[in-house]
Protein backbone atom coordinates (compact mmCIF):
# COMPACT_ATOMS: atom_id res chain seq x y z
CA UNK A 1 0.00 0.00 0.00
CA UNK A 2 1.34 3.29 -0.94
CA UNK A 3 1.07 6.11 1.82
CA UNK A 4 0.68 10.12 2.39
CA UNK A 5 2.23 11.68 4.93
CA UNK A 6 0.63 15.58 5.48
CA UNK A 7 1.90 17.16 8.46
CA UNK A 8 2.40 20.96 8.92
CA UNK A 9 0.62 24.00 9.99
CA UNK A 10 -2.23 26.27 9.10
CA UNK A 11 0.42 29.16 9.75
CA UNK A 12 -1.94 32.18 9.65
CA UNK A 13 -4.21 34.48 7.38
CA UNK A 14 -3.60 37.72 6.06
CA UNK A 15 -5.10 40.58 3.77
CA UNK A 16 -8.57 40.19 5.53
CA UNK A 17 -10.82 43.44 5.86
CA UNK A 18 -10.17 42.78 9.67
CA UNK A 19 -7.34 40.94 11.34
CA UNK A 20 -9.04 39.52 14.01
CA UNK A 21 -9.88 35.40 12.44
CA UNK A 22 -9.99 32.33 13.12
CA UNK A 23 -10.06 29.53 10.44
CA UNK A 24 -12.07 26.10 10.18
CA UNK A 25 -10.74 23.78 7.94
CA UNK A 26 -11.69 20.06 6.82
CA UNK A 27 -9.72 17.54 4.86
CA UNK A 28 -11.83 15.52 1.98
CA UNK A 29 -10.28 13.04 -0.46
CA UNK A 30 -11.59 10.22 -3.01
CA UNK A 31 -12.90 6.73 -2.01
CA UNK A 32 -9.60 5.06 -2.69
CA UNK A 33 -7.82 7.11 0.02
CA UNK A 34 -8.00 5.45 3.94
CA UNK A 35 -7.31 7.89 6.56
CA UNK A 36 -5.09 5.79 9.17
CA UNK A 37 -3.87 8.68 11.67
CA UNK A 38 -5.11 12.13 12.41
CA UNK A 39 -8.02 14.49 12.56
CA UNK A 40 -9.34 15.27 9.22
CA UNK A 41 -11.14 18.69 10.59
CA UNK A 42 -10.46 21.18 13.10
CA UNK A 43 -10.82 25.22 14.54
CA UNK A 44 -8.13 26.93 14.99
CA UNK A 45 -7.19 29.46 17.89
CA UNK A 46 -8.64 33.42 17.22
CA UNK A 47 -5.77 35.41 16.25
CA UNK A 48 -6.72 39.21 17.37
CA UNK A 49 -3.06 40.53 16.10
CA UNK A 50 -1.03 43.30 18.11
CA UNK A 51 0.27 45.21 14.91
CA UNK A 52 0.28 44.23 11.56
CA UNK A 53 -2.10 42.69 8.88
CA UNK A 54 -1.36 38.93 9.64
CA UNK A 55 -3.10 36.91 11.97
CA UNK A 56 -2.07 33.97 12.95
CA UNK A 57 -2.90 30.27 13.60
CA UNK A 58 0.15 28.02 14.75
CA UNK A 59 -2.27 24.97 14.04
CA UNK A 60 -0.77 21.62 13.26
CA UNK A 61 -2.10 18.88 10.90
CA UNK A 62 -0.77 15.88 10.79
CA UNK A 63 -2.59 13.52 8.63
CA UNK A 64 -1.47 9.54 7.41
CA UNK A 65 -3.42 8.16 4.65
CA UNK A 66 -3.22 5.11 2.73
CA UNK A 67 -3.55 4.79 -1.12
CA UNK A 68 -4.88 2.79 -3.68
CA UNK A 69 -4.68 5.11 -6.42
CA UNK A 70 -4.50 8.97 -7.45
CA UNK A 71 -8.06 9.73 -7.77
CA UNK A 72 -9.34 11.78 -5.27
CA UNK A 73 -6.38 13.28 -4.31
CA UNK A 74 -6.55 14.49 -0.64
CA UNK A 75 -7.35 18.18 -0.07
CA UNK A 76 -7.96 20.77 2.83
CA UNK A 77 -10.76 23.71 2.25
CA UNK A 78 -10.77 26.11 4.86
CA UNK A 79 -13.50 29.25 6.34
CA UNK A 80 -11.90 31.98 7.56
CA UNK A 81 -14.16 33.80 10.18
CA UNK A 82 -13.87 37.37 11.44
CA UNK A 83 -14.34 37.47 15.62
CA UNK A 84 -15.53 41.00 16.02
CA UNK A 85 -15.51 43.19 19.55
CA UNK A 86 -18.68 41.74 20.83
CA UNK A 87 -17.97 37.81 20.16
CA UNK A 88 -19.65 37.29 16.59
CA UNK A 89 -18.17 35.56 13.92
CA UNK A 90 -19.15 36.41 10.27
CA UNK A 91 -17.79 34.30 7.40
CA UNK A 92 -15.15 36.35 5.69
CA UNK A 93 -13.32 33.67 3.20
CA UNK A 94 -13.87 30.39 1.90
CA UNK A 95 -11.21 28.64 -0.08
CA UNK A 96 -9.56 25.06 -0.56
CA UNK A 97 -6.10 23.60 -1.22
CA UNK A 98 -4.69 20.31 -2.46
CA UNK A 99 -2.30 19.03 -0.59
CA UNK A 100 0.70 18.44 -2.68
CA UNK A 101 1.56 15.56 -4.22
CA UNK A 102 5.58 15.83 -4.67
CA UNK A 103 7.37 15.41 -1.88
CA UNK A 104 8.99 18.04 0.62
CA UNK A 105 8.43 21.15 2.32
CA UNK A 106 5.22 23.33 0.69
CA UNK A 107 4.31 27.34 1.58
CA UNK A 108 1.43 27.61 0.49
CA UNK A 109 -0.99 31.24 -0.25
CA UNK A 110 -4.25 29.52 -0.83
CA UNK A 111 -6.47 32.61 -1.58
CA UNK A 112 -10.20 32.18 -0.56
CA UNK A 113 -13.19 34.34 -2.04
CA UNK A 114 -16.59 35.05 -0.05
CA UNK A 115 -20.51 34.70 -1.66
CA UNK A 116 -21.66 38.62 -2.36
CA UNK A 117 -25.71 38.74 -1.73
CA UNK A 118 -27.57 41.62 -2.80
CA UNK A 119 -26.60 45.24 -1.99
CA UNK A 120 -29.48 45.43 0.60
CA UNK A 121 -28.07 41.82 2.19
CA UNK A 122 -24.38 43.87 2.30
CA UNK A 123 -25.86 46.70 3.94
CA UNK A 124 -27.56 44.78 6.44
CA UNK A 125 -24.89 42.42 6.86
CA UNK A 126 -22.55 45.58 8.17
CA UNK A 127 -25.21 46.88 10.50
CA UNK A 128 -26.55 43.62 12.28
CA UNK A 129 -23.47 41.54 11.51
CA UNK A 130 -22.98 37.86 10.06
CA UNK A 131 -21.37 37.55 6.58
CA UNK A 132 -23.46 35.74 3.87
CA UNK A 133 -22.90 32.08 3.64
CA UNK A 134 -22.98 29.22 1.23
CA UNK A 135 -26.18 27.32 2.02
CA UNK A 136 -23.83 24.06 0.50
CA UNK A 137 -20.27 24.24 1.90
CA UNK A 138 -18.95 21.53 -0.86
CA UNK A 139 -18.94 23.65 -3.52
CA UNK A 140 -15.90 25.44 -2.04
CA UNK A 141 -13.91 22.29 -3.60
CA UNK A 142 -16.12 20.04 -4.80
CA UNK A 143 -16.14 19.77 -9.43
CA UNK A 144 -19.84 21.66 -9.28
CA UNK A 145 -21.35 24.26 -11.35
CA UNK A 146 -21.11 27.49 -9.81
CA UNK A 147 -22.89 29.45 -12.27
CA UNK A 148 -25.60 30.89 -9.96
CA UNK A 149 -22.49 32.23 -7.32
CA UNK A 150 -21.51 35.75 -7.04
CA UNK A 151 -18.64 36.34 -5.35
CA UNK A 152 -15.49 38.98 -4.00
CA UNK A 153 -12.27 37.99 -2.99
CA UNK A 154 -11.33 37.55 0.44
CA UNK A 155 -7.79 37.29 1.87
CA UNK A 156 -5.34 34.44 1.87
CA UNK A 157 -4.68 31.09 4.03
CA UNK A 158 -1.02 30.20 4.60
CA UNK A 159 -0.10 27.07 5.05
CA UNK A 160 3.15 24.97 5.78
CA UNK A 161 3.13 21.64 4.75
CA UNK A 162 5.35 18.79 4.19
CA UNK A 163 4.31 15.89 2.16
CA UNK A 164 6.30 12.70 3.04
CA UNK A 165 5.31 9.55 0.57
CA UNK A 166 6.52 5.65 1.33
CA UNK A 167 6.06 2.94 -1.57
CA UNK A 168 5.03 5.34 -4.62
CA UNK A 169 8.23 4.29 -6.57
CA UNK A 170 7.06 0.77 -5.88
CA UNK A 171 3.93 0.92 -7.63
CA UNK A 172 5.69 3.19 -10.41
CA UNK A 173 4.30 6.20 -9.53
CA UNK A 174 6.60 9.65 -9.85
CA UNK A 175 5.62 13.09 -7.75
CA UNK B 1 23.70 3.48 -3.07
CA UNK B 2 20.92 0.90 -3.63
CA UNK B 3 23.02 -1.76 -2.29
CA UNK B 4 23.27 -0.72 0.70
CA UNK B 5 19.89 0.60 0.97
CA UNK B 6 18.81 -2.91 -0.37
CA UNK B 7 20.92 -4.44 3.06
CA UNK B 8 19.58 -2.13 5.53
CA UNK B 9 15.52 -2.95 3.96
CA UNK B 10 16.86 -6.91 4.55
CA UNK B 11 18.27 -6.82 8.08
CA UNK B 12 14.72 -5.72 8.67
CA UNK B 13 15.65 -2.33 9.86
CA UNK B 14 11.99 -1.30 11.23
CA UNK B 15 13.04 2.30 12.96
CA UNK B 16 14.18 5.40 11.60
CA UNK B 17 16.67 8.44 13.23
CA UNK B 18 15.76 11.85 13.37
CA UNK B 19 18.89 13.79 14.19
CA UNK B 20 18.19 17.78 14.64
CA UNK B 21 21.05 20.35 15.95
CA UNK B 22 20.42 24.32 15.91
CA UNK B 23 19.56 26.85 17.65
CA UNK B 24 16.86 29.64 18.85
CA UNK B 25 18.82 32.71 17.11
CA UNK B 26 16.73 35.71 18.89
CA UNK B 27 13.05 37.02 19.78
CA UNK B 28 11.55 40.26 18.96
CA UNK B 29 9.22 41.04 21.59
CA UNK B 30 9.77 45.19 21.59
CA UNK B 31 7.38 45.14 24.29
CA UNK B 32 9.31 43.60 26.59
CA UNK B 33 12.30 44.29 28.10
CA UNK B 34 13.62 40.76 30.47
CA UNK B 35 12.82 37.72 28.50
CA UNK B 36 13.93 34.35 28.86
CA UNK B 37 12.73 31.07 27.07
CA UNK B 38 11.77 27.16 27.96
CA UNK B 39 11.46 24.77 25.45
CA UNK B 40 9.57 21.17 25.24
CA UNK B 41 9.32 18.62 22.97
CA UNK B 42 5.48 17.43 21.75
CA UNK B 43 5.44 14.26 19.62
CA UNK B 44 3.17 11.29 18.57
CA UNK B 45 3.39 7.65 20.83
CA UNK B 46 5.55 6.78 18.01
CA UNK B 47 8.12 8.06 18.69
CA UNK B 48 11.13 8.25 21.14
CA UNK B 49 13.80 11.08 22.46
CA UNK B 50 17.09 9.03 22.52
CA UNK B 51 19.37 12.15 23.19
CA UNK B 52 18.94 15.38 23.77
CA UNK B 53 17.34 17.28 26.81
CA UNK B 54 13.60 16.84 27.58
CA UNK B 55 13.40 20.40 28.29
CA UNK B 56 15.50 23.73 28.10
CA UNK B 57 15.95 26.54 29.89
CA UNK B 58 17.94 29.84 28.33
CA UNK B 59 19.70 32.70 29.85
CA UNK B 60 17.90 35.87 30.79
CA UNK B 61 18.21 38.38 27.95
CA UNK B 62 17.73 42.73 27.85
CA UNK B 63 16.34 44.01 24.89
CA UNK B 64 19.16 45.24 22.79
CA UNK B 65 19.19 49.40 22.87
CA UNK B 66 19.39 50.36 19.52
CA UNK B 67 16.64 50.42 17.31
CA UNK B 68 16.58 46.33 16.63
CA UNK B 69 15.40 45.83 20.25
CA UNK B 70 16.37 42.80 20.07
CA UNK B 71 16.63 39.25 22.34
CA UNK B 72 19.47 37.42 21.20
CA UNK B 73 20.09 34.13 22.49
CA UNK B 74 21.81 31.64 20.34
CA UNK B 75 20.50 29.00 22.55
CA UNK B 76 21.49 25.52 21.43
CA UNK B 77 18.50 22.47 20.37
CA UNK B 78 20.13 19.70 19.79
CA UNK B 79 18.08 16.47 19.96
CA UNK B 80 17.75 12.99 18.18
CA UNK B 81 14.84 10.79 18.05
CA UNK B 82 13.94 7.26 16.53
CA UNK B 83 10.32 6.22 15.54
CA UNK B 84 8.27 3.53 13.33
CA UNK B 85 6.15 5.96 11.67
CA UNK B 86 6.29 9.61 10.30
CA UNK B 87 2.97 10.74 12.49
CA UNK B 88 3.38 12.41 15.40
CA UNK B 89 6.52 14.32 14.16
CA UNK B 90 8.03 16.18 16.82
CA UNK B 91 7.09 19.87 17.65
CA UNK B 92 9.22 22.31 19.59
CA UNK B 93 7.37 24.39 22.27
CA UNK B 94 9.02 27.35 23.49
CA UNK B 95 7.51 29.64 26.11
CA UNK B 96 8.84 32.83 26.71
CA UNK B 97 8.83 34.45 29.77
CA UNK B 98 9.20 37.76 31.80
CA UNK B 99 8.78 39.20 35.59
CA UNK B 100 6.13 42.15 35.88
CA UNK B 101 6.14 44.91 37.67
CA UNK B 102 6.10 43.34 41.31
CA UNK B 103 8.22 40.84 40.42
CA UNK B 104 6.42 37.58 39.01
CA UNK B 105 6.91 35.69 36.66
CA UNK B 106 4.58 35.92 33.85
CA UNK B 107 4.01 34.26 30.15
CA UNK B 108 4.99 36.76 27.19
CA UNK B 109 4.53 34.74 24.54
CA UNK B 110 4.54 30.68 23.08
CA UNK B 111 5.63 29.49 19.90
CA UNK B 112 5.25 26.06 18.00
CA UNK B 113 6.49 24.66 15.09
CA UNK B 114 7.53 21.35 13.97
CA UNK B 115 11.05 20.01 13.72
CA UNK B 116 12.32 19.71 9.92
CA UNK B 117 10.70 16.93 7.78
CA UNK B 118 13.60 17.25 5.12
CA UNK B 119 17.51 16.81 5.65
CA UNK B 120 19.35 19.95 5.17
CA UNK B 121 19.62 23.66 6.62
CA UNK B 122 16.69 25.93 7.27
CA UNK B 123 16.27 29.31 8.82
CA UNK B 124 12.44 29.66 10.55
CA UNK B 125 10.24 32.67 11.41
CA UNK B 126 7.62 31.72 13.61
CA UNK B 127 5.07 34.20 15.55
CA UNK B 128 4.99 34.52 19.30
CA UNK B 129 1.37 34.41 20.73
CA UNK B 130 -0.06 35.06 24.10
CA UNK B 131 -3.72 33.95 25.31
CA UNK B 132 -6.02 36.71 26.44
CA UNK B 133 -8.55 36.66 29.26
CA UNK B 134 -11.91 35.38 27.52
CA UNK B 135 -14.29 38.15 29.40
CA UNK B 136 -13.28 41.96 29.93
CA UNK B 137 -13.92 41.43 33.40
CA UNK B 138 -11.32 38.58 33.98
CA UNK B 139 -9.14 40.67 32.23
CA UNK B 140 -8.98 43.18 34.63
CA UNK B 141 -8.98 41.09 37.34
CA UNK B 142 -6.34 39.45 36.24
CA UNK B 143 -4.35 42.80 35.88
CA UNK B 144 -4.95 43.54 39.18
CA UNK B 145 -4.23 40.63 40.93
CA UNK B 146 -0.77 40.50 38.09
CA UNK B 147 -2.41 37.01 36.96
CA UNK B 148 -2.10 36.80 33.28
CA UNK B 149 -3.19 34.13 31.21
CA UNK B 150 -1.53 31.16 30.23
CA UNK B 151 -1.80 27.50 29.01
CA UNK B 152 -1.45 25.20 32.12
CA UNK B 153 0.30 22.69 29.96
CA UNK B 154 1.61 24.21 27.00
CA UNK B 155 1.75 21.11 25.15
CA UNK B 156 -1.45 21.35 23.92
CA UNK B 157 -0.11 23.88 21.33
CA UNK B 158 1.12 20.35 19.40
CA UNK B 159 -2.55 19.45 18.96
CA UNK B 160 -5.42 20.98 17.19
CA UNK B 161 -8.38 19.55 20.11
CA UNK B 162 -9.00 22.03 21.73
CA UNK B 163 -7.49 25.25 20.19
CA UNK B 164 -10.88 26.71 19.08
CA UNK B 165 -12.11 27.74 22.21
CA UNK B 166 -8.81 29.55 23.20
CA UNK B 167 -8.21 33.32 21.73
CA UNK B 168 -4.76 34.81 21.25
CA UNK B 169 -2.87 37.68 20.44
CA UNK B 170 0.06 37.57 18.54
CA UNK B 171 2.68 39.95 19.15
CA UNK B 172 6.57 39.23 17.92
CA UNK B 173 8.73 36.49 16.11
CA UNK B 174 11.03 34.15 16.79
CA UNK B 175 13.83 33.37 14.55
CA UNK B 176 15.66 29.55 14.58
CA UNK B 177 17.82 27.19 12.34
CA UNK B 178 18.01 23.83 12.52
CA UNK B 179 20.32 21.16 10.65
CA UNK B 180 18.34 17.96 10.33
CA UNK B 181 19.77 14.61 9.03
CA UNK B 182 17.42 11.56 9.04
CA UNK B 183 18.97 7.56 9.24
CA UNK B 184 17.13 4.58 7.42
CA UNK B 185 13.86 6.72 5.81
CA UNK B 186 14.97 6.16 2.50
CA UNK B 187 15.39 2.07 3.70
CA UNK B 188 11.78 2.39 5.19
CA UNK B 189 10.33 3.42 1.66
CA UNK B 190 9.89 6.92 2.57
CA UNK B 191 10.37 10.00 -0.32
CA UNK B 192 10.95 12.73 1.71
CA UNK B 193 12.58 15.14 -1.33
CA UNK B 194 11.46 15.63 -4.51
CA UNK B 195 13.25 13.60 -7.22
CA UNK B 196 14.19 10.46 -5.25
CA UNK B 197 13.06 7.69 -7.12
CA UNK B 198 15.40 4.71 -5.86
CA UNK B 199 13.09 1.78 -5.09
CA UNK B 200 12.41 0.73 -8.56
CA UNK B 201 16.21 0.54 -9.35
CA UNK B 202 16.82 -1.19 -5.52
CA UNK B 203 13.97 -3.76 -6.91
CA UNK B 204 16.13 -4.72 -9.66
Amino acid sequence: MAEVHVIGQIVGASEFPENDLFCKWEAHFGPAWKRLQGEVSGQTQVDCPASGEMAYFAHPIDLHFATRGLQGWPKLHFEVFHYDWAGRSSLVGYGFAHVPSQPGLHKIDCVTWRPTGSFMDEVSSKFVGGGIQLKRPDLVYELHDRRNVHSTAGGKVHLELSVILRNFDKFGVEC
Amino acid sequence: NFQAIQMAAEAGASSFMLNVCGQIESVELPHYDYIFLIYQFVHGDDWERVLGLEEGVSQLSSKSADVRGLHAFAFPVEVTFKSTNPHGWPQLVVTALGTDIWGNQVVRGYSVCHLPMQPGRVTKRVPLFAPQSSSLMSKLQGLMQSEHPLYTDPKILGQGQGRQVTRVRSLGQMTLNFSTSMKNTRALGYQLLPGENFGAAAAM
